[in-house]
């Protein structure tokens, strides 16, 4: 066992977690990555879907070899439990009853079925925390709808103004849902958590994933609440900045992100585009004539760009009090010299796939840093552990 | 009925949305927040619209009012001397200082988090910042198109787009909002451990790493597969699009065997789906082209609803592309009591977006709406610091409040 010198902010919580993919992985992950001991529970005959996707370890496809798995579960114990077989179930009560937090994402009612929904738990371990992660939330006449990522985002709006101008209707590249309301599960668990410690008293927290972007989108919500009228789609376009978009550079699929929020930044664009005429061009002269005539600045700055190296324009164009940035594929993330200087990757090291490394600890406590400790699970690896625990 | 965070008093001094979404997270549960503006302009939200019926001005932005409720506001100038005194007094009584300045700023004004620390061990500090504290991008400037698209969620945004003729896009503030949310989870992490060690601590949050911790699986390929993902790529497996019908557009994800065989009975088991090339969930992605209009042409004879109704009778996954026009009026929404409202003294009554969560014992509550800018000067800095209204005048003279 790995043991560090300074305290772990979540050391002795134990958190529960019988859910699936991708919000309640994440939200425990988040945990684990704190010092909180995580026991994920798989069904051996149905385990987390995640376990099936790619990117596999080397594109070998297996159930303990796949990074989509290993990016949100690493940190944590993995027990094989059929939670439709009695002594299974009864393992798990036992478990409920040593534990702090349970984090679960079955549909609505799952739970309750199984005979561990929060009316159950709370007879074995009075003070647990339960968080209910589901689409709709808990209650209500679509919380019984199947609530993938995807159905998500259009069902709560945010593909009515996400999108190209004038196009069709397109999802985000990732389940943004799932990753937004997993970490406001962990937030709701850890508020759960501070009050227990304060009242000895726990919580069940019921939370939706609809409402959870809601809440991130006020933007759009309020336009309608306040004036009745629909956000238009965005694009990469703000509200005043302009430019503010990505344009594409040399290379293949390669591109910058710019955002100028001041006249100080427009001048030192133009000199770095070495345009000094359009430093004193009329039609962008100050904010309000930037954003009016944004359509010829575009056409301007991506001319430019196309012949530029988007990851040399980075550091040219911030020491000039530029907002930029290169648009990173994975890659390029991992070769960030910031994010390398603040050593923010973690590499693990797991019984199949062996060494990989992976992204760190979502913020840094100076006290009580948390720690990536080991690799992902396997597939009811924890099982003998867990029994050993029980029988203490 | 007690919050869960009742205990805990927080003072904000930060602007536009991760910092104040923070702050507003832990005020919503209850936490006592002092939000510092600078005098005269305020955070820059204010300045930012949608503005109540097209008129502008500080009090009618409706992201600024939503994001700072539940908060009481003071102005300081916190460059001068005796800003700097009334703020450390102000986090004398605090638990938490929740920050968004440029690195290094505090220190040099010596109200960096050593500093604090001296002077109250107890205290989290909590700094959120484009990059971080420290490294080579530390000054580096930010912006949620910056950490969205840096981050790796603009790579692969939209998804499955097939051609790279089009640009990255981001989705509207979500980087911006996830910083906050991982912030607060920074927060209440620091806050259990202070539980237990009685120590305060620095809390350091950069908004891109939050964004590359929360939105992960993409950034898999590279240490499993050595290659990057990427939007310009065709679906392997279908359907998982978007479908025009009557009134507007659906969303299915019926790749699952299951859901589809499910589907295709319940549209009633039409000749097409028996000709062998929808078979199985890589069939239908390689014959999509094939699949979509057929899809259409069932999808174009119902609407929205009859669609969500029968994805809801046969349990498979199908929804409804919603305007806001249809989310603030969905019944799921009202019936769960999700929008609420609140009496502002500019504004009025308002709805807003409520908070994702329901408690059973302490739930959230909408307590206070947005402040004024320095609507509660004399509140705090008279009745619990102790400044006469005459010092205050004089404050308020010099610009420091």
């Amino acid at each position: 066992m790995k043991k560090t010198a300074k305290m772990l902010p979540l050391e002795g919580i134990r958190v529960i977690e019988v859910s699936n993919a991708w919000a309640g992985p994440v939200a425990t992950r988040v945990m684990a990555d704190m010092g909180a001991e995580v026991v994920k529970c798989e069904n051996p005959q149905r385990p987390d879907f995640s376990r099936g996707w790619p990117p596999f370890a080397e594109g070998q496809r297996g159930v303990n070899q796949s990074g989509y798995f290993a990016i949100y579960n690493r940190g944590k114990k993995g027990v094989a439990l059929n939670l439709k077989n009695p002594d299974d179930l009864a393992t798990l009560k036992r478990l409920v009853k040593i534990s702090d937090i349970l984090i679960e994402n079955n549909a609505p009612g799952v739970m309750d079925k199984l005979g561990v929904g929060y009316a159950e738990l709370v007879k074995i371990k009075p003070d647990i925390i339960m968080i209910s992660l589901s689409g709709f939330g808990a209650t209500g006449p679509d919380s019984i709808a199947l609530a993938f990522g995807p159905i998500l985002e259009p069902y709560a709006g945010l593909s009515s103004f996400f999108g190209y101008p004038g196009d069709t209707p397109f999802l985000c590249g990732m389940a943004v849902s799932d990753h937004v309301a997993a970490t406001m599960a962990a937030f709701a668990a850890l508020a759960a958590l501070h009050n227990r410690n304060k009242t000895g008293k726990g919580q069940f927290v019921d939370l939706s994933e609809v409402e959870t972007m809601l809440a991130c989108m006020p933007e759009a919500i309020m336009e309608f609440t306040m004036n009745r009228r629909q956000l238009p789609p965005q694009g990469n376009h703000d509200e005043i900045m302009a430019p503010h978009r990505v344009y594409r550079c040399q290379g293949e699929d390669k591109w910058v992100a710019i955002a100028i929020d001041s006249d100080a930044a427009w001048q030192s664009l133009c000199k770095i585009m070495k345009q000094s005429e359009l430093a004193c061009d009329e039609r962008f002269a100050d904010g309000y004539l930037r954003w009016k005539n944004q359509d010829a600045l575009d056409k301007i700055v991506s001319q430019w760009a196309a012949a530029q190296n988007h990851l040399e324009l980075m550091p040219i164009m911030q020491k000039a009090g530029i907002i930029a940035s290169p648009v990173y594929c994975g890659e390029e993330i991992y070769r960030d010299p910031q994010l390398r200087k603040r050593g923010f990757f973690a590499e693990i090291n797991h019984p199949v796939t062996g060494k990989r490394e992976l992204p760190g600890v979502l913020a840094r406590l100076s006290d009580t840093p948390g720690v990536v400790s080991h690799a992902d699970p396997l597939l009811g690896e924890h099982n003998d552990w867990l029994k050993a625990l029980l029988d203490k | 009925m007690k919050a869960v965070l009742d205990d805990v008093r927080i003072v904000e001094y930060g602007e536009s949305i991760s910092a104040p979404y923070c702050s507003k997270l832990l005020a919503d549960l209850g936490a006592e927040v002092i939000k510092i503006e600078r005098p005269v302009s305020g955070d820059v939200m204010r300045r930012r619209g949608p503005f109540l019926d097209d008129i502008q001005g500080p009090d009618r932005s409706g992201v600024f009012l939503y994001l700072n409720s539940n908060k009481y506001g003071v102005t300081l100038d916190i460059e001068k001397p005796t800003g700097r005194d009334i703020l450390r007094k102000l986090l004398k009584d605090a638990d938490v200082f929740i920050e968004d300045t440029r690195p290094g700023t505090l220190d040099t004004l010596g109200i960096g988090a050593k500093d604090l620390k001296a002077l109250h061990p107890a205290l989290i500090v909590t700094s959120v910042s484009p990059f971080g504290q420290n490294g080579p991008y530390k000054k580096y400037r930010g912006a949620d198109l910056i950490s969205w698209h840096m981050g790796g969620p603009g790579y692969v945004t939209p998804h499955w787009i097939g051609t790279a003729k089009q640009e990255p896009l981001k989705a509207m503030q979500t980087a911006s909002f996830v910083a906050g949310i991982s912030a607060a989870i920074a927060v209440m992490t620091a806050l259990n451990a202070r539980d237990k060690t009685h120590r305060g601590q620095q809390v350091d949050v950069s908004q891109l790493e939050s964004t590359i911790t929360m939105f992960g699986y993409c950034l898999a390929y590279w240490p499993y597969e050595h290659r990057s993902d990427t939007r310009v790529s065709k679906p392997a497996i279908a359907p998982e699009n978007f479908i025009q019908c009557k009134d507007g557009w659906v969303c299915m994800r019926v790749v699952e065997e299951h859901h589809w065989k499910t589907f295709v009975e319940a549209i009633g088991n039409p000749d097409w789906a028996s000709h062998g090339l929808f078979d199985n969930m890589y069939q239908r992605a390689e014959h999509w082209e094939s699949l979509q209009p057929l899809l259409t042409s069932w999808a174009m004879e119902h609407t929205k609803k009859e669609i969500f109704d029968l994805a809801k009778r046969v349990s498979i996954p199908i929804g409804p592309l919603y305007s806001m026009e249809e989310v603030v009026s969905n019944p799921q929404l009202t019936e769960r009591d999700y929008f609420v409202e609140i009496m502002h003294p500019e504004v009025g009554k308002l709805t807003y977006p409520g908070a994702p969560y329901k408690l059973n014992n302490n739930p959230w509550q909408m307590r206070l709406p947005a402040p004024k800018l320095g609507q509660h000067n004399v509140d705090i800095y008279g009745g619990r610091l102790g400044y006469t209204k005459e010092e205050l005048v004089k404050l308020y003279e010099c610009g420091i409040i």
